[in-house]
């Protein structure tokens, strides 16, 4: 069906269409592509205002060539969505110079539609979602638009007609949304978004955590379905790093760490289960409350009780755990494995090793006492900062002899430095301590700032400690969050902390950031919580209930829609006299005196006067009450009272059924 | 392949639900009559929801989902609103007016709704043309004049008539095929030549006197002699005998009028003849002439005027042909 020409104002819609979907677009397509959609709709406005022609073949023909090198040239021949987009994109552009029929504008619509929708695939905010049922509804206005008539061209018209069609379909699309199942995806896609994650990274070398500590953007959120645990249990263990060069920290290389057993967790106490959803960070390691059971289906524990997941985290990801707080971890180590937590460059850092020396010394080789003299040298001389300075070779050293300053990370590189000189097997931990709770919504926030480091020493017996050397130094700073611990600290660290601002601001933050957990948790990843939730809503998980709670309520949108659509419409005037008048009308129509369309009431009332003989005096009065009220020059109030009362009157003695020839 | 599959289901479907209505005057456009099927543009519409579902599923993404059930709750919510613009509406056939055969045949409907929805594009056709006519039904009433052509004289029944829409969103098709009582009479086609030596020569072959065969010389009287009487009738010795100007009355004179005989114009094909003559009742009409006509045992008293007019065409569509109708 090619379909009749299209009107102007359809040729207006699709331009504006066309233009809205491929707005949240610009910011990542090549600049070209934008500028060439923006030039063929400029172009399509000049043929359409008449100034222009429409183009010669041979200038279509050049301007596929062009944009097939630009595609070829920009996307670097490969094949992900963002080249199938912006193929998309180029070709409903150079599509609008030629929208002759109706055909060719539905082409164009579809493909907007496809264009509009794969917005989500790169932005998925509310505002984004706002935005694409308003494009979605106004490309279903220019499918209205381009089956009308050319007569009836108010925009308004096209957009009423719209909302009409969208509107039952929202109901339908909730219904569809909350029981469809989520299918495994067919075959692996990556997506590269182009934007630069924050996050821990594997190494820790001095300034990278504070680094992150100028960052507000959210790491994570947490949920918990027991009680929260306080402050200063938030520890949120992702990595462990157990090798130093003498300035970096890292893991041990990959084939040591294939090597290694998983180390035996011993509970003390109950476990909290909890649900974390994490913001994508471009790398595969998750944050798990200290100490995590055991991994869900589909991610790994490593040997060192640290999850990661099978891939990168390149999306938002959402998974459940069970934690304890209390427990023994290891209790006893090989001797391998015990050299390997001892391991320290063999040269450099000597002031640090005659300190340990000394603390060994000092404690008679008790590990606690050795722990608490450090911790309150740190507590007496040292001062916790963001802005440490820049720390040279022997790090160690200068952190702990001249800088005396630092963040998180110096104080828990120092600390498993001075540990192993002294004999007591340490490592760094690396991840996020504390997190803001959002009452709104019920759940923690924790943001890049809140990423941390410490420490956790080995004991025989006892296995592994935490030890977070931070809190000797600033204890405040592990009982609250990272930003309160800086905003009392004066406004020292503008930027991404202060950026939250305070008072109502920062309640509305809190608010604003509570609905955009609630839009993740039921829209953005709904999927976990169908089964548990059509448990509860429907009495139980069956297939006929499913099907059920699928058919009934769209059953009753379309059949509501039906009876809105079919229902019987009548005129009502709002005049009580026409309202009269008409019923009048109707029943003496259905007594065979039906009122012809080029009959004045009048007339008509006279012509059935005759078929009336009794009423035949009621029927003339009112005919000429009618012309008077119609064409006297002044018109009394009280006639119309009159021929209302004369038509009620006519109503009551008129029979109702079909008059009965005798 | 697919469009010769697509032509004979609607050909089916069209005998199949002409043949289950009864003829009638006027029908109502109910969901017995009414069907409807999604339109090419209606599959391209779920070729794409699939798309878009195979798109959500591989990036699980929860917001493509909800546009993919959006536009399918569209997609059906566009069933309901495609039906509802044909559903309720009255079709009556208004009387026809007779038209001569190769010309387009004309046939006037009244639309009519019985609430105040709008009814928007609509497609009329009828059976036996292509044509169509797009109505928007925006008041209670309206006529739509359908055409189609008239090969042959004769009662024409176009066949059945078919309403149709896409509106509002040209995903779905909604069409009803309706038995209506319409046929027109066709007069035979006009084949123009000229007026057998008109007036003057009345005795020319098919037009006859009556005089030229009962005899000039019926001599039946005399009468006052009026203007506009030939010389020649004029009876010279009454005249001559200072009786007045009288003219001789022969009785093939008593009756001036024309007759148009089918048989005798002489060996040509029947339909010729047929449309020579209506060709000639049409000239006589025009020119207001009065005129008797003879097929062979039908014969029309001699008359003029408009009713005179169709009452010959018609018997000249009609010739031949009563037994079928």
């Amino acid at each position: 069906m090619k379909g009749g020409l299209i009107s102007r104002t359809a040729v207006g819609w699709q331009l504006l269409v066309v233009l809205l979907s491929v707005l949240p677009h610009m910011e990542w397509l090549p600049l070209w592509v934008p500028a060439l959609v923006v030039s063929t709709a400029g172009a399509r406005l000049m043929i359409h205002s008449g100034r222009w022609s429409f183009p010669h073949w041979s200038v279509k023909t050049a301007l596929v060539i062009a944009a097939c090198m630009g595609l070829i040239l920009s996307f670097n021949q490969t094949a992900g969505p963002e080249t199938m987009v912006a193929l998309l994109v180029v070709g409903q552009a150079l599509k609008l110079l030629e929208i002759y029929h109706r055909r060719d504008a539905l082409v164009v619509l579809f493909v907007t539609l496809f264009v509009t929708a794969t917005t989500f695939l790169f932005n998925e905010t509310v505002w984004m979602a706002a935005y694409v049922f308003l494009v979605v509804t106004l490309v279903l206005a220019a499918m209205n638009s381009i089956q009308q008539s050319d007569h009836n061209n108010l925009y308004a018209d096209h957009l009423r007609n719209a909302v009409r069609l969208l509107f039952p379909a929202i109901p339908f699309m909730l219904v569809l949304f909350f029981l469809f199942p989520r299918l495994e995806p067919f075959w692996s896609v990556t997506l590269d978004t182009g934007q630069a994650q924050t996050g821990l990274s594997d190494e820790l070398s001095p300034g990278d955590v504070s680094k992150l500590a100028q960052s507000s953007a959210l790491a994570f959120r947490a949920s918990f379905s027991g009680p929260v645990p306080p402050p200063e249990q938030r520890y949120w263990r992702m990595l462990v790093l157990s090798e130093f060069d003498g300035r970096r920290w890292t893991r041990p290389a990959l084939q040591v760490r294939r090597q290694l057993r998983t180390e035996k967790l011993y509970p003390l106490v109950e476990g909290q289960n909890y649900e974390v959803i994490m913001e994508a960070s471009g790398r595969p390691w998750l944050p798990a409350l200290d100490q995590p059971m055991k991994a869900e289906a589909g991610f790994f524990m490593t040997p060192v009780r640290t999850l990661r997941a099978s891939q990168a985290v390149d999306r938002r990801l959402q998974y459940r755990l069970q934690s304890v707080p209390l427990y023994r971890l290891q209790p006893l180590l090989t001797a391998q494995e015990e050299q390997r937590y001892l391991q320290l460059p063999a040269r450099g850092n000597s002031d640090s090793r005659e300190l340990a020396r000394q603390l060994v010394a000092d404690s008679g080789g008790d590990t606690s006492r050795v722990i608490r003299q450090l911790m309150e040298l740190f507590n007496r001389e040292f001062i916790y900062t963001l802005e440490p300075g820049r720390l040279g070779r022997d790090s160690v050293d200068q952190f702990l002899f001249e800088a005396k300053q630092g963040y998180c990370e110096h104080f828990a590189s120092a600390t498993v430095f001075v540990l192993r000189s002294a004999g007591i097997p340490a490592r760094v931990v690396t991840g996020y301590q504390g997190g803001e709770w959002n009452p709104y919504e019920g759940y923690l926030q924790v943001r890049q700032y809140d990423a941390h480091a410490w420490v956790e020493y080995w004991t025989p017996g006892s296995g592994w400690q935490r030890l977070d050397p931070t809190a000797a130094v600033a204890p405040e700073r592990i009982r609250s969050s990272a930003q309160e611990y800086f905003r009392a600290y004066e406004n020292r660290f503008a930027g991404a902390v202060s950026r939250l601002g305070a008072g109502w601001l920062r309640d509305l933050a809190q608010r604003y950031d509570a609905f955009n957990y609630a839009w993740h948790r039921w829209v953005l990843n709904y999927e976990g919580q169908q089964a548990d939730l059509l448990r509860d809503w429907l009495g139980g998980g069956e297939q006929w209930r499913q099907v059920l709670a699928w058919i009934v309520p769209s059953a009753m949108v379309f059949g509501g829609l039906a009876w809105y659509l079919m229902r019987p419409r009548r005129a009502s005037p709002r005049d009580p006299l026409e309202r009269v008048l008409q019923r009048l009308q109707q029943r003496l129509s259905v007594l065979g005196n039906e009122r012809l369309p080029a009959e004045s009431l009048s007339m008509w009332l006279r012509r059935s006067a005759d078929d009336w003989p009794r009423q035949k005096g009621m029927l003339l009065k009112l005919a000429l009450l009618d012309d008077r009220l119609r064409y006297a020059e002044q018109a009394d109030p009280e006639q119309r009272g009159e021929m209302i009362h004369l038509s009620r009157q006519l109503l009551r003695e008129l029979p109702r059924g079909k008059r009965h020839e005798s | 392949m697919a469009t010769e599959l697509r032509r004979y289901l609607q050909t089916k479907i069209r005998q199949w639900t002409l043949a289950r209505q009864r003829r009638a005057p006027s029908h109502t456009l109910t969901q017995n009559r009414i069907f409807i099927l999604p339109t090419k543009a209606g599959c391209a519409w779920l070729l794409l929801l699939l798309m878009l579902l195979v798109m959500a599923i591989n990036y699980e993404n929860n917001l493509i989902y909800a546009v993919t059930f959006l536009l399918l709750g569209v997609f059906l919510t566009a069933i309901f609103h495609t039906y509802a613009n044909l559903a309720g509406i009255e079709v009556k056939a208004l009387p026809s007016r007779p038209c001569f055969a190769g010309r387009q045949a004309e046939f006037e409907l009244e639309l009519q709704r019985h609430s105040t929805r709008c009814f928007e594009q609509l497609h009329l056709r009828l059976e036996s043309s292509e044509e169509t006519q797009v109505v928007d039904l925006l008041n209670d009433r309206q006529r739509v004049r359908l055409y189609c052509p008239a090969p042959r004289r004769g009662w024409l029944s176009p066949g059945g008539v078919k309403l149709e829409t896409c509106y509002p969103l040209g995903l779905f098709r909604a069409w009803s095929w309706l038995n209506l009582e319409i046929k027109t009479l066709v007069y035979p086609e006009l084949l123009v030549t000229p007026l057998p030596s008109s007036l003057q020569e009345p005795s020319a072959k098919g037009c006859d006197r009556m005089s030229t065969r009962s005899g000039d010389d019926d001599f039946a009287g005399l009468e006052r002699f009026q203007a506009g009487m030939s010389p020649r009738q004029v009876d010279w010795k009454s005249y001559a005998r200072g009786r007045g100007l009288h003219a001789k009355h022969f009785a093939g004179h008593q009756d001036p009028d024309l007759w148009l005989d089918l048989d005798a114009m002489g060996g040509e094909a029947l339909e010729r003849r047929l449309s020579r003559l209506a060709a000639w009742v049409e000239a006589l009409s025009v020119r207001e002439v009065r005129f008797g006509l003879r097929l062979g045992s039908f014969s029309l008293a001699p008359a003029m005027g408009e009713s005179h007019r169709s009452r010959s065409l018609a018997a000249l569509a009609l010739y031949g042909l009563e037994d079928r109708e």
